[in-house]
């Protein structure tokens, strides 16, 4: 009996086990099956959000092609930029980024930038042209077509046809992108119905698409390789190991007569390896990378920028003035513009990167001095640097003397300005007036501000 | 009893002795990359270039770093780092969790090059693995340049 009862036990146990083992089982399908369907709400909201933007945008564009009345225009202009920019947002989120749709990004793209552009135009008083109202015109009609499009695919998810499951797999980048869904199906009618505007069918290629550098002036003749690798050579002034090594060119045959280089590897004597790009046309460095860590800090910003400029002048640059500089990991950042007539032509800026510990250069960036360097005719200021400090903001105190600067604006026009530095509760502040009107265009903060890419074209 | 009273206190003076031991951090100059703005950027920047180029050369680190901030400026892309970074299928990098394991010196150190300013892969605003992928469409861009095992497109 006793034996008996014994028996009973492992198998009230392993049914207990088993019972457990099933009902953690459960949780954890429901858990996945939970997770999964959020996923799918994540790429159907974010659908649900872009429809309801195209919506709004077809709407605008209808009343926008309706007013005459500037105020309504303005504010109507000003709601397309938005719109524009959310609905860039909201396809991102959408897994299209390996359908190819330049026509769907062109439309988004020219709206944001046109509306972004009108908007400045009416809230400055000016009234839009018979060559706006065309543009215009286009962009209303793709929006329409843009929304309708969408309609149909709200159809197809609407119905409960379709979940995005599917469409997430085969168009992930380890796919070969071959395959298709009704949703990736859909999205490509739609971009093949968005005609566009006559005139700018080239626009949507790839090559030229994207921040793209395009010198405005010819940099030289076309150099060859043994060139350009002299150039390097000379522009480090020490002794490498070994030659350097070319590894590459952007644009062989300068197809795109954009700003082509040549990439060298090279190595220091000590190891350190070193990279460079050296423009085609000319041989002239136009970057330089040294990524060496930094041990300690030996030298003061004031010598550093002293240095800096002693290395620009032995490199053949014109006169410079120092614009700005700012510690990096180790390293002080420096920004010098070249002087012209006076003026610090702020969009020709040459950086130099110098370690802290022993002075050397560990990183060069004249992008932006060989792509917009041109010649220009520079008018007179017409209001005095004194001038120019009263129209800052009284709160600010002026730190120091104002420079006469040319700058590029918000809208890359270049404009000559009073550069003042000064402060506001401990921060340092650039901020530029119009040494033409007097208007103030831009603030800067000095300090605080995350390092932008350089400023380019 | 009196052994465990013991280790206790043994452990507390260990504690306060590191404590009053550790250098305070004298105030520095602000730097480039030290600010919150830049900070919220060049760690997420840092994730990703360990992320998808933790074996690559230097430059090819910077490289990476600086394609995100192409697409920044891009405007068929997102204006925001994060954005860009956690487009859906942008990165695999971000689709398989590698991003989350463990950042490198020289990964910030590529991330604070390409945020101020550097940018080897020269207006680039796709990479990829030609040996690890087959995607027509990222074939089908224009190739600026190869840098280590990535090449780097338009």
């Amino acid at each position: 009996m006793r034996s008996q009862r014994g028996a009973v036990w492992p198998y009230l146990l392993l049914s207990v086990a088993l019972l457990g083992a099933l009902g953690f089982g459960w949780y954890q399908t429901r858990l996945n099956q939970q997770y999964a369907q959020e996923i799918e709400n994540k790429y159907m909201s974010a659908f649900h959000k872009l429809k309801w933007t195209s919506e709004n945008i077809e709407e605008r564009t209808a009343k926008l092609m309706a007013t005459n009345n500037p105020e309504l225009q303005e504010s109507l202009l000003a709601d397309l930029r938005v719109f524009s920019a959310q609905a860039v947002e909201h396809m991102s989120v959408l897994p299209f980024l390996t359908v190819d749709t330049p026509r769907i990004q062109q439309f988004l793209n020219t709206l944001r930038e046109r509306s972004d552009e009108l908007h400045h135009k009416v809230s400055q008083g000016e009234s839009l042209t018979e060559e706006d109202w065309n543009q215009l015109a286009e962009l209303r009609k793709q929006s329409v077509v843009f929304e309708e499009q969408l309609s149909n695919v709200l159809g197809l998810v609407g119905n409960n046809m379709i979940r995005w499951r599917d469409t997430v797999k085969t168009t992930s980048l380890v796919q070969t992108g071959d395959s298709q869904t009704p949703i990736t199906k859909s999205v490509l009618e739609l971009d093949k119905a968005l005609q566009s505007p006559p005139g700018e069918e080239n626009a949507t290629q790839p090559g030229n698409m994207g921040p793209l550098p395009r010198p405005r002036t010819h940099l030289g003749p076309r150099v060859d390789e043994a060139t350009a690798r002299e150039a390097v050579k000379e522009f480090i002034g020490e002794p490498l190991t070994g030659e350097p090594v070319l590894t590459g060119n952007s644009d062989p045959a300068d197809e795109e007569k954009l700003l082509s280089l040549y990439f060298f590897d090279a190595k220091k004597q000590d190891g350190t390896p070193l990279n460079f790009g050296v423009s085609i046309h000319g041989g002239h460095v136009i970057y330089m990378i040294d990524g060496r860590p930094v041990q300690s800090k030996q030298f003061t910003k004031e010598q550093l920028v002293e240095r800096a400029m002693e290395r620009l002048r032995e490199w053949g640059y014109p006169p410079v003035v120092f614009v700005s500089a700012a510690e990096n990991d180790g390293t002080m950042v420096m920004d010098f513009a070249p002087l012209k007539d006076g003026v610090a032509i702020e969009t020709e800026l040459i950086r130099v990167m110098l370690a802290m510990d022993k002075g050397d250069l560990v990183g060069f960036d004249a992008k932006s001095y060989w792509i917009n360097k041109h010649d220009r005719d520079l008018p007179a200021p017409q209001i005095s640097a004194e001038e120019a400090q009263q129209r800052i903001s009284p709160r600010l105190q002026v730190e120091a003397e104002p420079v006469l600067s040319l700058i590029a604006d918000r809208r890359e026009q270049e404009r000559l300005v009073w550069r003042v530095l000064a402060s506001y509760d401990g921060q340092q502040y650039r901020v530029f007036v119009d040494a033409l009107t007097g208007e103030e265009v831009e603030v800067q903060r000095v300090a605080g501000d995350p390092a932008p890419p350089m400023n380019e074209g | 009893m009196r052994k465990r009273w013991i280790r206790a206190a043994l452990a507390c003076l260990v504690a306060v002795g590191v404590t009053l031991a550790w250098p305070t951090r004298t105030v520095e100059e602000t730097a480039y990359a030290d600010t919150k703005a830049a900070k919220d950027n060049l760690h997420l920047l840092a994730q990703l270039v360990c992320g998808e180029a933790r074996g690559e050369p230097y430059e090819g680190k910077v490289a990476v770093a600086a394609v995100i901030l192409n697409r920044t400026l891009d405007e068929r892309f997102p204006d925001s780092v994060a954005g860009v970074v956690y487009q859906t299928h942008a990165f695999e990098s971000v689709a398989n969790g590698e991003i989350y394991r463990g950042t490198t010196d020289e990964c910030y150190k590529a991330a604070r090059a390409a945020l101020a300013g550097w940018d080897p892969s020269n207006g680039a605003v796709f990479f990829f693995a030609p040996a690890k992928t087959n995607n027509a469409f990222m074939w089908s861009r224009p190739q600026v340049r190869t840098i280590g095992q990535h090449i780097f497109a338009k």
